[in-house]
């Protein structure tokens, strides 16, 4: 039930309805009061970008701040490389971009490569 | 005034101890020398006598004949007018001043106290408190006067004056720290005058002192007044007018119904109430509002004998002469019932009435059937099951309810088991759009995290009404009286019942029972002290039938009461005649019998010396082994109370197989009960003993998967239970079949993100020899997909994921079918699809999607294969042992074990 609460709030807040962006990160939180450990990063990196979407950029770029975290703490690192562009977007840092990039490159996740400037990525993934 | 020397003034204290009443001259003399009087006794009495008429009446002439001490043959009498003696009058205005309170003049109260307690100087009856014939009076003086003074700041905080009388009530209690009552007033003096944290640290001396020095928890006041303080629930004074020192217990016995079967309505009860006109009123208000279409939940609350259980039987009696349907449940007085017992009851009666329909036969209502469950699937949990339960009976009841409305009274539900609270919880908001009100009645639940959480979640509902009941008041006493004796008794009698029991109409009847006089007789304190002397009054047969339907906890049959005396049913019956006639039991229906009042349970149960109450337990459960009388759950309670008689092996066996009955009909948290008492106990063992250790693996790991849907999937709670299962692989036997607990294990730790445990646990699956099922296979790669995944190894994720989907091809469809929807294993196809997607592989992600999609509907052919459990034919449970823990030696019991590794 707090999943499907989640996945409806997150869906209605990355469409576009700006309202429902807290109810959305908190509908994610409490996925994990019991205890749940994994997908963590999952969710957060999903909030973050319906953050990001939103134009709320400074608030982008703490919840990927708070997913790395997690993610380094956790070693749940499939959402990694998103992190880094999320963050990258929100605070016009190239750094993070192109770290989000070497990280795609090394997990062979060619989707993210995708969402990354042309220019941040390596040359043999153009 | 001068009286003379010491005996001279101890003649006085005696003969005022008798005011105008012969006292023998042979008595005076025992009496003065505590019965080692000299030769000369009789001589000096009368030396001493001679000397009190000089003081008492100076203006006596010699030899005349005495008017205040008169001389009788062999004796003597003082006269005078009562009110000419501080103690009579001291009692007379303690009296008064009590009444007053009761009648809710608070200010007056408290005048009237005050001028008794100032009559007071020194210490009571000090001339003669040494002698033996003197001493229990002057104690008697001395406590009443503790009770004025009680009595004084209570009728000082009840007039609204706390901050007025909170030097004083410190005083009091610092003095007395063990009188809980005062206590609690100066905890309600706290938090009126703003202080609740003081208010909390004194309930919390007065826990500590009980607790540390005499073992004891506090009662009941002082519990009520900690609620109430935590819950900022404390009444204002004009409302409520704090009851006088002792109150308690439940309804009037005369008046409580008795059930004729599980969940029919009361054939006791009364037509009329005495003193609870305004309650019945609301209560009316709130059934017209349910049966008119908004259906909603009503709690009367109280302390044990207030009389929550006869205001329902009133309204249950009143509502069934309108023809709306009326159902009970209710809880045990002491011990383990089955499964959902108190809603069982309700169901069952229900699903009997023509106008439950087709609701009657929902299949998911099978679990609440009477015997054991013979169902095709075995023990292992389905996460949708609780709710499609949950559903049944809702529709159930929407369904009684939509004709002429629907009355269902769960009685004692501070007894009652957390799966029928965690139903209550899920259906309180559904009852909006019924006709159905459901009436609960309560204890003071501070004690029950469950029960504070369910009444709490009830409270948020639009439609929730509590009724909090209080003792009666003096008129209402008057009737109770009048009514039970048939005589109107005087003010006096009324004032001194109602500052004994404080207006407990339980209290009050099983006193007038007892034949006690409530204004000259000495009163058992409390009302435990009056049920015990009831019981005590029995003849030994019957008492020793009540000692056993004590043990049974509810109703017993005479069959097996019989078969555990070893007596003929018919003796057996015979021998429960005093009880009957004594009105402490009633008939529960054909054969059966019942307390009349949980606290006749409660403290024939206490009575009982451990060691027979012990044995009592085991020939319960013997005799129920026997009979088949009792259920897989009280045989566990009743050889878990004879553990030390040798009943552990019995306990453990039955445990198992309560657990297992528990986890058939979805009531998951008893269920968890049983398992965690029978960890506890194997965890003993475990480091020592193979065996131990493989039932204790099998045991935590059925924890875990029923934990992962209690309280959450991957929960702390989860994560601890699995802890100790992977302690325990290292302890188990080489002949046990760890593949299944590897599974298991695994998913658990991927949800934890446990990564390194849960890829050593798949890598441990993935070299072990397959059950010739193709999942343990396809189990240890899928796993490995996960961890690769979660870790951003997607080329490895894709590997291992691939190679559980070619495993999988092997495995036969219809085993596969019974996985559906509840395998993570059948995930192996959406995690597939994650990695695709993320590696840019885009069709053959949306292969994957389809496949997962296509899957269930590939093995929708299910399997009619029985599983084995532990049911014989005939559907009685014999093989106590449940083939989860034993047949298999097999560490997680079933391959098909459930667990759900998140998978989105």
């Amino acid at each position: 039930m707090t999943t499907g609460e989640f996945l409806a709030q997150w869906a209605a807040a990355y469409g576009g309805d700006r309202g429902r962006l807290a109810a959305a990160r908190a509908a994610g939180e409490a996925i994990y009061h019991p205890g749940l450990r994994s997908t963590r990063t999952i969710t957060l990196c999903a909030v973050a970008e319906a953050y990001l979407v939103a134009g709320e950029r400074a608030t982008a770029a703490e919840l990927a701040k708070q997913a790395l975290s997690v993610a380094e703490q956790l070693g749940e690192r499939v959402c990694e490389a998103d992190l880094r562009r999320i963050r990258g977007v929100a605070l016009h840092d190239a750094g993070e971009l192109r770290a989000g990039a070497r990280l795609a490159v090394e997990q062979d996740a060619r989707l993210l490569l995708a969402r990354l400037p042309d220019d941040l990525l390596p040359a043999h993934s153009r | 005034m001068p009286a003379g020397g010491p005996k001279q003034q101890a003649l006085l204290v005696l003969l005022l101890l008798r005011l105008n009443r012969f006292v023998a001259s042979d008595w005076l003399v025992d009496a003065l020398w505590d019965g080692r009087p000299p030769v000369s006794g009789q001589m000096t009495l009368r030396t001493y006598v001679a000397g009190l008429r000089r003081a008492l009446e100076p203006e006596r002439a010699p030899r005349g004949q005495g008017v205040v001490v008169v001389g009788h043959t062999r004796g003597y009498e003082l006269r005078a007018a009562p009110d000419a003696v501080d103690a009579v009058r001291f009692e007379r205005l303690v009296d008064r001043a009590a009444a007053l309170l009761a009648a809710g003049d608070a200010a007056a109260s408290e005048q009237c106290y005050r001028a008794g307690l100032a009559l007071w100087r020194g210490e009571p009856l000090a001339a003669a408190a040494d002698l033996d014939a003197v001493r229990p009076e002057a104690a008697r003086l001395a406590e009443l006067r503790l009770d004025a003074e009680e009595g004084c700041l209570t009728a000082g905080l009840a007039a609204n004056r706390h901050e007025a009388v909170l030097p004083a009530l410190r005083r009091f209690v610092g003095a007395h720290p063990l009188r809980e009552a005062a206590r609690a007033r100066l905890m309600l003096a706290l938090y009126r005058s703003g202080r609740q944290t003081d208010a909390l640290a004194v309930y919390e001396e007065g826990r500590r002192l009980l607790a540390h020095e005499y073992g004891l928890d506090p009662g009941e006041q002082l519990r009520e007044a900690h609620r109430l303080v935590l819950g900022h629930a404390v009444p204002v004074p004009a409302a409520v007018v704090p009851g006088p020192p002792t109150v308690v217990r439940e309804p009037a016995a005369a008046t409580g119904p008795a059930l004729a079967g599980g969940g029919a309505a009361p054939v006791e009860a009364p037509q009329a109430l005495a003193g609870r006109d305004t309650e019945l009123a609301r209560l009316g208000e709130a059934l017209a509002a349910a049966t008119g279409g908004d259906g909603r939940v009503a709690a009367v609350m109280g302390e044990a004998g207030i009389g929550k259980t006869s205001l329902a039987a009133v309204l249950s009696a009143r509502v069934a002469t309108s023809g709306t349907p009326v159902v009970w449940g209710r809880c045990p007085d002491l011990g383990q019932t089955p499964p959902f017992w108190l809603w069982t009851q309700v169901i069952r009666r229900l699903r009997a009435m023509p106008q439950a329909g087709a609701a009657a036969s929902a299949v998911p209502l099978d679990g609440f059937a009477a015997g054991p469950l013979a169902a095709p699937g075995d023990a292992d949990v389905d996460p949708m099951a609780r709710f499609r339960v949950y559903e049944a009976v809702a529709n159930l009841i929407r369904a009684v309810a939509g004709q002429r409305g629907l009355l269902v009274v769960l009685d004692d539900l501070h007894a009652a088991d957390p799966d029928s609270l965690l139903l209550l919880r899920f259906l309180s908001p559904l009852l909006a759009g019924t006709r159905a009100l459901v009436l609960v009645t309560t204890r003071p639940y501070d004690r029950s995290v469950e029960l504070l959480s369910t009444v709490a979640e009830l409270a948020r509902g639009r439609n929730f009404m509590r009724l909090q009941l209080t003792g009666l008041d003096a008129s209402s006493v008057a009737s109770l009286v009048a009514s039970g004796t048939g005589v109107r008794p005087r003010n006096e009698a009324v004032a001194s019942l109602v500052t004994r029991t404080g207006g407990n109409p339980f209290f009050i009847t099983e006193l007038l029972r007892s034949g006690a006089d409530p204004v000259t007789g000495e009163l058992p304190p409390t009302v435990r002290d009056t049920v015990r002397l009831r019981l005590d009054e029995l003849p030994q047969p019957s008492r020793e039938c009540l000692d056993l339907l004590s043990v049974a906890g509810h109703d017993l049959e005479l069959l097996v009461m019989a078969a555990v005396l070893g007596a003929p049913a018919g003796e057996v019956g015979e021998r429960l005649v005093p009880a009957y006639a004594a009105s402490l039991v009633a008939e529960a229906g054909p054969g059966q019998t019942r307390f009349r009042h949980p606290l006749f349970a409660e403290v024939a149960y206490a009575e009982l010396p451990p060691p027979r109450r012990a044995a009592l337990h085991a020939r319960l459960a013997a005799a129920g082994e026997r009979t088949g009388g009792l259920t897989p759950a009280e045989l566990a309670y009743h050889y878990g109370q004879a553990i030390g008689l040798g009943h552990r092996e019995d306990h453990l066996r039955w445990s198992l197989v309560a657990a297992d009955d528990a986890t058939r009909r979805v009531a998951y948290e008893d269920a968890l009960g049983h398992l965690g008492r029978v960890a506890r106990s194997l965890g003993l063992n475990s480091a020592i003993s193979p065996n131990a250790a493989r039932t204790e693996l099998a045991v935590q790991l059925h924890r875990a998967s029923l934990l992962q849907m209690t309280v959450g999937v991957g929960s702390d709670a989860a994560d601890e239970v699995c802890s100790r299962a992977r302690q325990l692989l290292g302890m188990v036997g080489p002949e046990v079949d760890l593949r299944p607990a590897l599974w298991a294990l695994g998913e658990l730790a991927a949800n934890r993100a446990d990564f390194a445990v849960c890829g050593d646990l798949a890598r441990r699956l993935v070299t072990a020899e397959d059950d010739g099922s193709g999942l343990i296979g396809a189990a240890g790669e899928y796993l490995l997909g996960v961890v690769g995944y979660f870790t951003g190894q997607l080329l490895d994720a894709e590997r291992h994921l691939t190679a559980a989907v070619d495993r999988l091809r092997e495995v036969d469809l219809r085993l596969l079918g019974r996985q559906v929807g509840r395998r993570p294993v059948l995930a192996v196809h959406n995690f597939r699809a994650l990695v695709r997607s993320l590696r840019g592989e885009g069709a053959p992600a949306r292969e994957d999607i389809l496949a997962a999609e296509v899957t269930p509907t590939r093995s929708t052919i299910r399997t009619a294969a029985p599983t084995p459990h532990s049911l014989t034919a005939g559907g009685r449970c014999r093989n106590a042992t449940s083939s989860r823990y034993e047949s298999r030696r097999s560490g997680a019991g079933n391959s098909e074990r459930r667990t759900g590794c998140r998978t989105w």
